[in-house]
């Protein structure tokens, strides 16, 4: 399923039956090509400037995909260590990592994206940065959390007692134990990023509005949600499917990782 | 955690959400038919009238405070208010003649101190009224006698009697004010209109109850219930299910759901409120008179009318809307044409075209992002590569101010008074004296101010018509902005009641009659 | 009582730290006098509000000033809400955030707890797999689109509950399903996930062949040591809800916290925003201390240093 966004993604301009930015506003609003007032080749219909929703989903897994995926990787690395080291270190270390999070839970997150729009300008990159920085919280908390119960448990303890180093520790014994909850929150992380994209270009920090997104779509289709329910519908369910792909990948992933829970 | 799982049982869990859904068919009861539900999409600001520039504000608390004269439905005609008769006495004076047994919700009488109490207190710098400018050509308010007042300005004022409609010129009871102080007074109206204040939630509902002693003809409905829903879908629901009796800002694709329903229709009205594309007229390659034309020719407005706003906005030659003082009905807009496009190009040295960034504002207008791709895209077809960027409000004023913004860029701009001078001289006007109404306009054109200046300072109407007819053709022929269109307000109401729009944005209960 | 204690300055730094960051933030990207009055009313009406509202002075000055007052517990005038006190708007808001957000959380926590646990002790059933196609939907569907979905289906079409306000109970049923929806997919997960590795684990496995019962296992064993995850992303989710369920609020025009910082933000009144944040900061460093102080109930093990 990955593997079919991502070729999606690739191939998106021989997929496309249409260019993503053609406008005809003359036929905007159509229906998809089984309901009545529909036709080939708009297969999805049209949006609210007549451009076809079919191929922009498809040019849109490009940067949705990427975004999403990317946003997660920052979020993730950043968050598990911070979690990680606030966890093993404890003490003023845990107390300054746990504030500084504190903080950044209390600012909207709205704000924050404002201020880096107005600090490094908008652009793809910087997206990423937004979407990446704004989420490493939730991975730091649970991670501590996990850390603190797993620190005491015999086998961390024995393996401290025959000399293993921290660094050691943490990587062999600590991180496998935690990394059940980590993947849960990461295949979220994706889901939450590609609809979040959304809300920076309405501040003007997103990807140009020339450059067709799935969260872009389900933000444009928000007013005509009940005149037009294609709009938001089907950019809705190419994010539901690659979050499905992505939730199977990251099951199998911690199957692997973990040998135990091979039934 | 555990305790509660142990505990839990799917029957309880259906059994509640039946109870919930029984308890919500008992609510959702048609409203009887002597309230009147108002939904805005944004809450009023504050309950003290004089403190505000927001007409939501000032729409909802014409409902408990009045002025001394009023605008007709129309737009075209002041009518009395609290104040029955007013003539010009000389250049400078104007007598106001005041309504005779008038009395404030908390008893106070309405009198001549009330009205000079209102506009000093309008007038005080150290108020901080938001539209000051208002009561600015004012330099005294004279007691007369009781019921007659007579207002000095510092110059001939053409629009004087006009600026007692409404905002900063409000009349407040004195006594109450004074006592209680702003803090209170902004949370606890008490006007001498039809409706009192009984309570409001900031963000939730304002409600009202009919004024038992109020002058006028006696209020139509006991209860007046003013709510924002800033979600427009949500405020289309409610109109649809019958909790809303009048909703504002109707998306026009929303429109056909609302009249199968039956329950509803939609009512419109050209709006005060003009879009225009604002043009860097000193840099870059729109500096030049030929391109700013081109791009005039190669913006199909019509058609963005036509689709986008579903016919609801009306084209403009300029940027003076139909109802306004001074309109030039005999000014025909920029045809579109994107051949004559191109060769206006060519011969202001752009065979090729050029590349712009369009600044956008998003969700600030009726449609501002669908029509600014629009634009974009019909900008392609004539060789120029429009570049959209959307931007937050406040960032989006901050380029403004900071000479940031790209050289096209989206701007909205209302009015007060429905007179070609508060557009013209705001937007356009560059003579020394007159503070700029804007940052952002970078047109200038001597023979143009000359024209708004003479205007704003004669009291005959048909010299100052003649003015601005010469002052639009000046903008026109310099293609200063580019040329958009007037928007068209578009209302949901129910069929229990009758009621007619107004151009000026105001919904009140008291033009509101059941059916 | 020792680590409560310690915790009490850190979180003064804590909600010092949000009101430097937010009150920079928000001005120096955007000019409030120039939000303050409509564009129509003329720059030298926006120059005077400036200079009247200090807005002209070093921006460093004016921070000391407001904090001097803040501490006092007066965050100034509202801008949008002309005059009226920021922290007393602010707080006008939190029972109506308070009630929706812990409808939603208790909703959101025994769903997710109920179908995780079946999901996770009986897996690959059918039962699990409708679980996790729930949480699925949940986790991809945007919240304004699902907050839609339901006010057309339940409102408009069935007529069962009103569209949105706040009011009776009827009122709170969709607002709440909507705010519930993302937290209870995600926590579904989680704890079916953290269930699936307890499970495994060899305490489990003994206590299984010591003949216990399935769901004695389950509840008392299994339960117990997942929750740690369990507790700290409710805890965080609790916070979230309070101060962010901005799209919920919104879509049902619900008078919420959420919708007040966000609709301040974009007016950049400061006073309003420094309030709800300094309030969400001391909120999160409460829960953050309970979920802390939950753990050592949870496992006893635990030592917090």
């Amino acid at each position: 399923m990955v593997l079919a966004v991502a070729l999606c993604a690739v191939l998106a301009p021989l997929l496309a039956p249409l260019p993503p930015n053609a406008q005809d506003l003359h036929a905007r609003l159509r229906p998809p090509a089984w309901q009545e007032g529909g036709s080939f080749p708009r297969l999805l219909g049209t949006d609210q400037l007549g451009r076809d929703i079919f191929s922009r989903i498809i040019f849109g897994a490009r940067v949705s995909v990427l975004v999403g995926l990317l946003a997660m990787a920052i979020s993730g690395t950043l968050g598990v260590t911070l979690g990680l080291i606030s966890g093993y270190a404890g003490g003023r270390t845990d107390a300054v990592i746990m504030r500084v999070a504190e903080v950044q839970l209390a600012m909207p997150f709205i704000l924050l994206a404002i201020l880096i729009v107005a600090v490094i300008g908008a652009g793809l990159q910087n997206v990423v940065i937004v979407l990446g920085v704004a989420g490493w919280m939730t991975y730091a908390r649970i991670v501590r959390g996990s850390v603190l119960a797993v620190r005491e448990k015999e086998f961390v303890e024995a393996a401290r007692a025959i000399g293993a180093g921290g660094f050691r520790v943490v990587a062999r014994h600590i991180l496998p134990s935690v990394l059940s909850p980590v993947i849960v929150i990461a295949t979220f992380n994706v889901a939450h990023a590609i609809i979040a994209e959304a809300a920076l270009s309405f501040l003007g920090l997103g990807v140009e509005p020339s450059i067709p997104t799935w969260g872009g779509m389900l933000a444009d289709g928000r007013t005509y949600l009940a005149s037009a329910w294609w709009l938001a519908t089907f950019p809705g369910l190419a994010i539901m499917v690659s979050v499905l792909g992505i939730n199977l990948l990251g099951d199998s992933a911690r199957d692997a990782l973990d040998p135990r829970l091979r039934a | 955690m555990t305790g509660l799982a142990r505990k839990w049982h799917p029957p309880v869990a259906l059994a509640v959400v039946l109870a919930l859904f029984l308890a919500a068919a008992v609510a959702a009861a048609p409203p009887p038919p002597t309230r009147l539900v108002i939904a805005y999409g944004i809450s009023p600001v504050t309950m003290d009238p004089q403190m505000h520039s927001n007409t939501v504000t000032e729409s909802v608390l014409r409902h408990i405070f009045e002025t001394l004269v009023v605008r007709t439905d129309d737009m075209k005609t002041i009518e009395p208010g609290l104040a029955t008769a007013w003539q010009p006495i000389d250049d400078t004076t104007w007598q106001f003649k005041l309504r005779r047994g008038v009395r404030f919700h908390n008893g106070e009488e309405f009198n001549a101190h009330a009205v000079k109490f209102s506009i000093e207190r309008a007038m005080d710098p150290r108020q901080r009224a938001p539209l000051r400018s208002l009561v600015a050509p004012i330099r005294r308010v004279d007691v007369v006698d009781d019921l007659t007042v007579n207002v000095v300005t510092a110059w001939p004022d053409p629009l004087l009697v006009g600026r007692f409609g409404g905002y900063a010129t409000n009349i407040v009871p004195p006594r109450h004010v004074r006592e209680k102080g702003d803090a209170f007074v902004a949370a606890n109206p008490v006007g001498t209109g039809p409706y009192r204040f009984v309570s409001w939630v900031r963000d939730g509902d304002l409600v009202l109850e009919a004024n038992p002693d109020y002058w006028g003809p006696p209020p139509r409905f006991r209860t007046v219930i003013i709510k924002p829903i800033p979600e427009s879908t949500t405020r289309v629901a409610a109109l649809r299910t019958g909790e809303a009796d009048i909703i504002v800002n109707v998306p026009p694709a929303d429109i056909p759901a609302i009249k199968r329903g039956g329950r509803a229709e939609i009512l419109t009205v050209p709006s005060g409120r003009i879009m225009h594309g604002m043009l860097n007229a000193q840099e870059g390659p729109t500096a030049n008179v030929k391109v700013r034309q081109a791009l005039n020719h190669a913006v199909d407005v019509d058609s963005i009318i036509a689709t986008i706003l579903s016919g609801y906005g009306r084209r403009l030659a300029t940027v003076l809307a139909h109802e306004d003082f001074g309109y030039d009905q005999h000014l025909k807009p920029y045809p579109y044409d994107v051949a004559r496009a191109r060769q206006l190009l060519a011969e202001a040295g752009y065979p090729n075209g050029f590349e712009v960034t369009f600044d956008c504002p998003k969700g600030r207008y009726p449609l501002d992002s669908e029509v600014c791709q629009a634009i974009a895209g019909q900008l392609d077809q004539a060789g120029v590569r429009a570049r959209v960027i959307f931007n937050e409000w406040a960032l989006y004023n901050s380029k403004s101010d900071s000479r940031t913004l790209g050289p096209l860029s989206l701007w909205g701009w209302g009015t007060l008074n429905f007179d070609a001078d508060g557009r013209l001289r705001s937007l356009f006007a560059t003579a020394p004296g007159y503070p700029r109404g804007t940052a952002r306009q970078t047109y200038s054109n001597k023979d143009f101010d000359a024209l708004v200046l003479q205007a704003v300072e004669t009291t005959n109407p048909a010299t100052r018509l003649r003015l601005y007819k010469m002052a639009q053709r000046t903008l026109y022929h310099d293609a200063a902005n580019l040329f958009l269109y007037q928007l068209v307000d578009i209302y949901g109401v129910s069929t229990r009641i009758s009621w007619k729009p107004r151009a000026d944005e105001m919904v009140w209960a008291q033009r509101v009659a059941p059916r | 009582m020792r680590h409560v204690l310690a915790r009490l300055p850190q979180a003064v730094l804590v909600v010092l730290g949000v009101m430097v960051v937010t009150f920079f933030a928000i001005r120096l990207t955007g000019d409030p006098a120039r939000l303050m009055v409509s564009l129509e009313a003329g720059e030298d009406q926006v120059a005077l509000i400036r200079q009247e509202m200090g807005f002209d002075q070093p921006l460093w000055r004016q921070f000391a000033r407001f904090l001097a007052r803040a501490v006092r517990g007066d965050f100034g005038a509202s801008l949008r809400f002309k005059g009226q006190p920021a922290m007393a708007i602010t707080l006008e808001r939190f029972p109506a955030t308070v009630e929706l957000t812990v409808t939603a959380l208790a909703l959101s926590v025994m769903v997710s707890l109920v179908l995780g646990t079946i999901a996770a002790t009986r897996r690959g059933s059918l039962g699990d797999t409708a679980a996790m196609s729930l949480a699925l939907v949940g986790q991809a569907m945007p919240t304004f689109w699902l907050g839609i979905l339901l006010i057309l289906v339940f409102a408009v079409s069935l007529g069962w509950l009103p569209t949105s306000g706040r009011g009776g109970i009827e009122h709170l049923v969709l607002p709440a399903v909507t705010l519930a929806a993302y937290y209870m997919a995600r926590t579904t997960r989680l704890v079916r996930s953290c269930m699936l590795e307890v499970l495994s684990q060899d305490y489990v496995r003994t206590a299984r062949s010591k003949g216990l019962r399935e769901v004695t296992v389950v509840t008392r064993h299994a339960l117990r040591n997942a929750a740690i995850p369990v507790v700290t992303i409710v805890g965080l989710d609790f916070g979230h809800m309070l101060g962010g369920a901005v799209i919920t609020e919104t879509v049902f025009s619900w008078p919420g916290v959420g919708r007040l910082a966000i609709e301040s933000i974009y007016a950049r009144d400061f006073p309003v925003v420094l309030a709800v944040v300094v309030l969400v900061a001391t909120i999160f460093v409460v829960v953050n201390l309970t979920v802390d102080l939950l753990y050592v109930y949870l496992d006893p093990r635990i030592r917090l240093r």
